[in-house]
């Protein structure tokens, strides 16, 4: 019974970590090898859901979301159901919540990579495409690990932006963290603290790999 | 540097500064806010006396009741939690100050002439919001009712859980919803009236209640607020915003 | 196969103005002081640096003219380039940096043979020897029969017994390449060694008299009497062609 909710922020976790390269190497490739014009206010636009609360970001999420919103009408139109208190819907909440978390380390390893690997590319007729995925993701191993733990981390826990669009709906969107929630509001403290005492030897064992990481990435 | 670090400290001792200036402190369950932002200015004008009312759902308050902030008055959105504070001796006999009533709201107007039975089971209702039946009165009232009814397995599956009532109003009135369980004490504000109110008898009254703090740090001042909640002042406020 | 260029860029400090006509089979030196403008020369012959104006023309393919403005990107001028200490790439195997560049797969054993790096095949950049890397580097550069080979300051991070065995090895190769070679360096006595040709940059022009003062400088000690007939005719040419050691010619 408690499980479900630690099953369904691992299921969060993971997928939002496999989908997340999609949304975040586009942008993190424009940060660290784009010319300057229109690059700071990309690079506000992107760090934007790590500044503002939660409750600011899943209340724009929520509306954007509703079946009459820009998202949650295309995805009505496209998949026939609705977005808003889906599956589906917190894990587009939660690609959007983390692009950041996952621009910044990319963008970083990306920046790290010696500019002449990618002169010496064009100069064998790679393409920027072939540059892209024949040299740049090879040699940007670690950031790409980087970025992808703290996604899964950060999402394991993330609360604000999911109580805000999930709905609590149990195995859909009901996540260990606002199970958690419920249950220390509702005083079922035994509960909160078996999913409690999950959740964080996880994320402490998450933290510890991208510590060590890091660590490889800067010797 | 250091005229920042002279800042922050000013800062730091204003604010208590400012909190401490009121003479009555109430912990006010959130639902009964628009209510309550009318009552307190009459009160002050009474009595003279300056309130400072916390709005935030009563879970939170009591648990920071239990660890002993410096209320007066706790007015919840509930009964259990007064009763609670009653049996631990933390505060003097609860009494009611209100009686909320559930009603359906719902943005979509073709539902308007619908009973809420119907409601729920049309087509075109895939999410009904409901505050969390585990901490929210609104929603443990509801969900005796539906369970009464045996409709609760079959709602079951479209119910969409808002942390509270107020949530649960918002998740329909940004049509993340398309209809919710909300209290009627909501269905007096200009937004709520672009939808429309489908009475729900079925569902018991949620009986608000409140008590004055043992630790109360303005007893008087608690006993006066408490005498003029009886007022026929108040009850006209009251009615005006749903509540018996 | 012909390579042609007449650039003008404006650098931070400088200006670059150089016209020349490398022709195939023949190395052109370009000897420099370090600032004078010659990686720049290099870089944009490459395609990796745009110049101001002027134009750059391989056999008949256009690589770059100002008017009417035409800029081919590096992918599409197959200009070999060697730089003087980063060309493999730090993921890939020496057989496998070589293999990504091939033409033709098939022959990746053989240049493996031919310029002795058999026995490094499965190792990566970071763990072999300078001399291997440049050799290697050289390998996978030739491997995609580039139409002209740019190579900038190629030996200059290698001790001297290692960059003697290369530079004869690059010897070798300039007679069995028909392509028109620019060998950057700020070596003179390598410039002398290597070029057919051997230009002296400065402050971004061809420089006769700064060429003629190195030279001095440089083989004062040995050579002397060689060197100092020499002087002479080249403190008003541009170009110094010394088809080897010993016999030297000068055209204007």
């Amino acid at each position: 019974m408690f499980s479900i909710p630690l099953i369904l922020s691992a299921k969060l976790a993971f997928c939002t970590m496999m989908l997340i390269p999609i949304l975040a190497f586009p942008p993190a490739y424009f940060l660290a090898f784009g010319s300057c014009r229109g690059k700071s206010i990309l690079d506000a636009l992107i760090t934007l859901p790590m500044v503002i609360p939660p409750t600011v970001l899943g209340f724009g999420l929520l509306m954007l979301m509703t079946p009459s919103g820009a998202v949650g009408g295309a995805w009505q139109t496209m998949t026939g159901s609705r977005l808003i208190f889906s599956f589906s819907g917190i894990l587009f909440a939660s690609l959007i919540f983390n692009l950041p978390f996952a621009v910044q380390p990319l963008r970083a390893s990306f920046e790290k990579l010696d500019k002449r690997l990618l002169e010496s590319a064009a100069v064998l007729g790679l393409s920027p495409w072939q540059t892209f995925y024949r040299v740049i993701l090879p040699n940007s191993i670690s950031g790409i690990a980087a970025s992808s733990i703290l996604v899964f981390a950060h999402s394991l826990g993330e609360f604000g932006v999911i109580l805000m669009v999930g709905g609590s709906i149990p195995g859909r969107t009901q996540v260990a963290s606002i199970a958690i929630y419920e249950a220390v509001e509702a005083m079922r403290f035994d509960d909160a603290l078996y999913m409690s005492a999950t959740l964080v030897p996880v994320c402490f064992f998450f933290l510890v790999i991208l510590n060590a990481i890091n660590r490889r990435q800067q010797s | 540097m250091k005229r920042l670090i002279t800042l922050c400290l000013a800062l730091c001792t204003f604010v208590p500064i400012q909190a401490r200036s009121a003479d009555l402190m109430i912990a006010q369950a959130a639902n009964f806010m628009p209510a309550m932002q009318e009552i307190i200015p009459a009160f002050e004008k009474e009595t003279g006396l300056t309130v400072q009312a916390t709005y935030t759902s009563t879970g939170k308050l009591y648990g920071q009741i239990i660890n002993g902030a410096p209320f007066d008055v706790f007015l919840a959105a509930d009964a259990l939690r007064p009763e609670k504070l009653y049996t631990q001796q933390l505060a003097a006999k609860p009494f009611t100050y209100a009686k909320g009533r559930v009603v359906l709201w719902t943005r979509n107007k073709n539902l308007c002439s619908k009973t809420w039975q119907h409601a729920l089971s049309s087509h075109s209702v895939a999410h009904i919001a409901i505050a969390n039946p585990e901490t929210a009165s609104y929603g443990t009232v509801t969900k005796a009712m539906l369970q009464k009814l045996n409709l609760w397995e079959k709602t079951k599956s479209k119910l969409a859980v808002g942390q509270s009532i107020s949530q649960a109003f918002q998740y329909v009135a940004t049509g993340a919803a398309d209809a919710g369980f909300c209290a009627y004490s909501y269905m007096f504000t200009p937004q709520a009236r672009q939808g429309c109110v489908i009475h729900v008898p079925e569902a018991e009254p949620v009986l608000q209640k409140g008590c004055i703090l043992s630790n109360a740090p303005h007893p008087n001042a608690a006993e006066k607020f408490i005498q003029f909640l009886a007022s026929p002042t108040v009850a006209a406020i009251k009615r005006s915003y749903g509540y018996q | 196969m012909t390579l042609a260029f007449s650039i003008k860029k404006q650098l931070e400090h400088m200006k670059l103005d150089i016209k020349m006509t490398c022709e195939p089979n023949t190395l052109t030196a370009i000897v420099g002081p370090s600032g004078s403008g010659k990686t720049t020369l290099i870089r944009m012959l490459a395609g990796l640096e745009t110049p101001d104006s002027g134009n750059i023309s391989c056999n008949n393919a256009n690589w770059f003219s100002s008017s009417p403005r035409n800029v081919t990107p590096p992918q599409h001028r197959n200009a070999g380039l060697v730089f003087q200490d980063y060309t493999l790439f730090p993921h890939l195997t020496v057989e496998k940096n070589i293999r990504f560049a091939a033409v033709d797969s098939e022959q990746v054993p053989e240049l493996l043979h031919s310029f002795n790096i058999e026995h490094i095949k499965n190792k990566k950049p970071h763990s072999i020897s300078g001399g291997e890397r440049q050799r290697a580097a050289l390998c996978q550069t030739l491997a995609r029969r580039p139409v002209t080979l740019l190579l900038d300051e190629p030996f200059s991070a290698l001790d001297v017994t290692t960059r003697h065995k290369l530079q004869e090895m690059l010897l070798e190769l300039k007679v069995q390449l028909h392509v028109p070679i620019i060998h950057v360096t700020h070596d003179l006595e390598e410039a002398t060694l290597l070029g057919d040709s051997v230009v002296a940059i400065e402050q971004g022009k061809i420089s006769p008299t700064w060429f003629a003062s190195q030279l001095q400088a440089v083989h004062s000690a040995h050579n002397s009497a060689f060197y100092c007939e020499q002087f002479a005719q080249i403190s008003n040419a541009a170009v110094c062609a010394s088809t080897n050691r010993r016999k030297t010619s000068c055209r204007h």
